[in-house]
């Protein structure tokens, strides 16, 4: 049995003055209407995202109602919401479930993340040095760029690459185009990052409602079929890593490549959660485009890796990586055979989680 | 559908604080205990599904650190939905091994409330910061209301409350994993400081730190495993409206009676007073427990207040409630409903520490959110439900 993707609803992403169960309730109503559905033919939500990232505790007293979960079966993931996908995939295959509203969200607006995302630290080792989500990002960029010799203008060029896709994608956050001499002459924020290096914090929405097989062919023409699913978790002591490359993707990658019965070569698109530009590199190579420190040749050869503009332009804390499989979903409909995705969570990219998606 | 099963269940002991261990080392002892309980090892286990209510732990996303004692190295997913936390991550798990992508899956609940200096306030933050917030809605506020009308519609007395506090302290004391630990007298309960009228002291939870864990089988597997697997039956969870205001009737928990219809529908459930022998509920004040006895069909509407007097929900009686001592005893807030489903299981197993004696089928549950979510898991001895 398969498992389909048949609606897909994606709200704008910037800041919302709204709260964000209202844009939540957009993402659900976008993604029944993308599948000629009501409310009542879902017969269960799985949510994903962040109690901090929307600042409020048990977030999904909020989003279960706007994602159409009155009196139905509910649950949710508490981590980006490609895991919500996962679980959601998991649900139906079980036979338990035939049609899952899957949705994310992210309010970054609502919270100052940088402090807030300090009290993930562990209060014995971590906490102290105060390092933030972002310093924890530089930290790989700078053992990645030294292992490897990758030099600004490399990481400068992912940059305007994604700025110029982004600028073609109306859900992007950011959409202004940028050049390289802006990108290398932009304030020093975190070393070796610049300021237009560093992804936005983004409030936005993203749903998809998924079916199995029979009933998502009555639903759909052409579902989006879920090929692969694999994810993963490393150490979670900095200290205790290899900060050079995404060992996690990597082995969510492999898991994700045997469930689908392909590798890499066999993928036409690819949309990655590039929180730095060498976090782009570096997850082309964990997902088998690239060998390790080559990332920046697949960028070179034009594949098409991140038509979104990709997390370094719309970064929804608990949906970013859901909002880049949904754009995946998005851009097999439109013709391509299969696409991956790969999304990442947790301090130094920790967590990962790896979603095949063809036709 | 695969048949998936509970192979394994280990607890840590509960307590006010746990300074002796840190996250990741109480997730660690209930995850060994499980997996020496199971017989196997942490090579065997595929994948770790998490459970924890972060606001609680003094620490955003404790799951991250306490992957390096579960988790690490695998397929590891967080789950967070309020009071229902434990048993959706332990029906998470079930859904793992039921898809058929996992053999053998983990499911493990750790929270530190001791970390907070008062519960209350922290729940106050989920709800509304415009209608509801100020009016100091928390857990104690909301199941006071409940008791409030149900005194009122159906004439339920403050004694009949505290024998259900009587039932659970005694129950308590024959389960070396209980936080209180205490006999009880109905004066004493009756006698006990209000904390919101009109529950007492010993009518409401401790705040308990600990760990639990829960290791979940495919069929062939759990048959390899263990010669009395806790053969999962069913579940089903749901989400109520945002607002306490916009519930119908405090009186009852009908979404609590809608969830328990659909586990009955999917088991097979008659007459659940006849086919359900033990109950584990997420009863943390006393009212609850009545509230739930009603709700799921094992007392007529307005009656099931009189059934811990009368001995009924007693480990000796016809519908044995919370023989572990439940909640009211324990409660590691976001732990809580998996320590429900290991108890569950411990007892078709046979091998609870208060044992029901020749329980087959038994439910576990739990409520979150302000009055918002149910979850419910049915196990029992058998594959499939014996009449």
């Amino acid at each position: 049995m398969k498992v389909g993707i048949v609606g897909i609803g994606i709200t704008s992403f910037g800041v919302h003055k709204e709260p964000f169960y209202n844009i939540a309730y957009e993402a659900a109503k976008k993604a029944l209407e993308d599948a000629e559905m009501e409310r009542h033919e879902i017969d269960n939500v799985v949510l994903g995202g962040y109690d901090v990232a929307v600042g409020r505790t048990i977030s999904n007293m909020y989003t279960a109602p706007a994602a159409g979960g009155y009196l139905k079966d509910e649950i949710r993931v508490s981590d980006d919401a490609a895991y919500a996908l996962a679980l959601a995939y998991m649900r139906i295959k079980s036979g338990i479930f035939d049609v899952a509203m899957v949705l994310g969200y992210g309010h970054c607006s609502e919270t100052p993340m940088e402090l807030v995302e300090l009290l993930s630290l562990d209060p014995f080792f971590h906490r102290d040095l105060g390092i933030s989500y972002q310093m924890s990002y530089a930290m790989q960029s700078y053992a990645y760029r030294m292992r490897y010799g990758i030099d600004d203008e490399t990481a400068a060029e992912v940059v305007v690459r994604a700025r110029k896709r982004a600028s073609k994608y109306e859900y992007a956050h950011v959409r202004e185009e940028v050049t390289a001499d802006e990108v290398l002459s932009s304030e020093m924020a975190i070393f070796p990052l610049r300021k237009l290096e560093l992804p936005p914090w983004s409030d936005g929405c993203v749903a998809l409602i998924l079916a199995e097989e029979t009933i998502a062919k009555r639903i759909s023409s052409e579902p989006v079929w879920v090929e692969g699913l694999g994810w993963h978790t490393e150490n979670y002591y900095l200290g205790s890593r290899d900060l050079a490359e995404l060992f996690s993707t990597k082995k969510a990658a492999e898991k994700a490549y045997k469930m689908a019965g392909c590798d890499a070569k066999d993928v036409e698109a690819a949309e990655v959660m590039d929180l730095t530009p060498y976090h782009h590199l570096m997850a082309l190579e964990a997902l088998g485009f690239a060998a390790s420190g080559r990332g920046k040749e697949v960028v070179e050869s034009g594949f098409p890796v991140n038509s979104s503009g990709g997390a370094l332009c719309t970064n929804a804390h608990g949906t970013t990586g859901l909002f880049l499989t949904a754009s995946l979903a998005l851009q097999i409909r439109d013709g391509r055979d299969r696409g991956i995705a790969s999304a990442v969570s947790g301090y130094a990219a920790q967590n990962s989680i790896v979603t095949i998606l063809g036709v | 559908m695969k048949r998936v099963a509970v192979v394994g269940v280990g607890q840590t002991k509960f307590r006010t604080r746990r300074d002796d261990k840190t996250h990741p080392e109480l997730t660690r002892e209930a995850v060994s205990r499980a997996l020496e309980h199971a017989g196997i090892t942490m090579d065997d286990v595929d994948a770790f599904v998490f459970g924890t209510m972060d606001p609680f732990d003094g620490i955003n996303c404790p799951d991250r650190w306490s992957s390096t004692a579960a988790g690490f190295g695998k397929p590891f997913m967080k789950i967070s939905t309020g009071g229902t936390t434990g048993l959706t991550t332990g029906i998470a798990a079930y859904q793992h091994v039921a898809s058929g992508l996992f053999d053998v899956v983990v499911a493990v609940c750790t929270q530190r409330v001791g970390e907070n200096v008062d519960a209350q306030p922290v729940l106050n933050t989920a709800v509304d910061p415009i209608y509801e917030r100020y009016s100091g809605v928390g857990a104690i506020s909301v199941a006071a209301i409940q008791a409030t009308v149900h005194m009122q519609k159906y004439g339920t007395t403050e004694e009949q409350m505290a024998w259900v506090s009587v039932k659970d302290h005694e129950n308590a004391l024959k389960n070396p994993y209980a936080h209180i630990q205490k006999r009880l007298s109905v004066e004493d309960v009756l006698s006990s400081p209000v904390v919101s009228s009109p529950l007492k002291l010993y009518e409401c939870c401790p705040r308990s730190d600990g760990s639990v864990a829960v290791v979940f089988a495919s069929g062939e597997k759990a048959e390899e495993i263990r010669d009395n697997p806790a053969w999962i039956l069913a579940e089903s969870s749901i989400s109520d409206s945002y607002f306490v205001g916009d519930r119908p009737d405090l009186a009852v928990w009908d979404s609590l009676t809608i969830a328990g219809r659909r586990l009955y529908r999917l088991a097979g459930i008659d007459d659940p007073k006849k086919d359900i022998d033990v109950a584990e509920l997420y009863s943390p004040f006393t009212i609850q427990e009545i509230l739930e006895l009603e709700a799921l069909g094992f007392a007529e509407k307005g009656e099931g207040a009189g059934l811990a007097e009368e001995g009924v929900t007693f480990v000796d009686g016809d519908m044995p409630t919370n023989p572990s001592g439940g909640v009211l005893c324990t409660n590691p807030i976001g732990a809580t409903g998996l320590v429900r489903l290991g108890e569950a299981s411990l007892q078709v197993m046979g091998e609870a520490s208060n044992q029901v004696d020749g329980a087959e089928v038994a439910l576990a549950h739990a409520w979150g959110g302000t009055l918002q979510f149910h979850a419910l898991m049915l196990v029992s001895s058998h594959k499939k439900l014996r009449r």
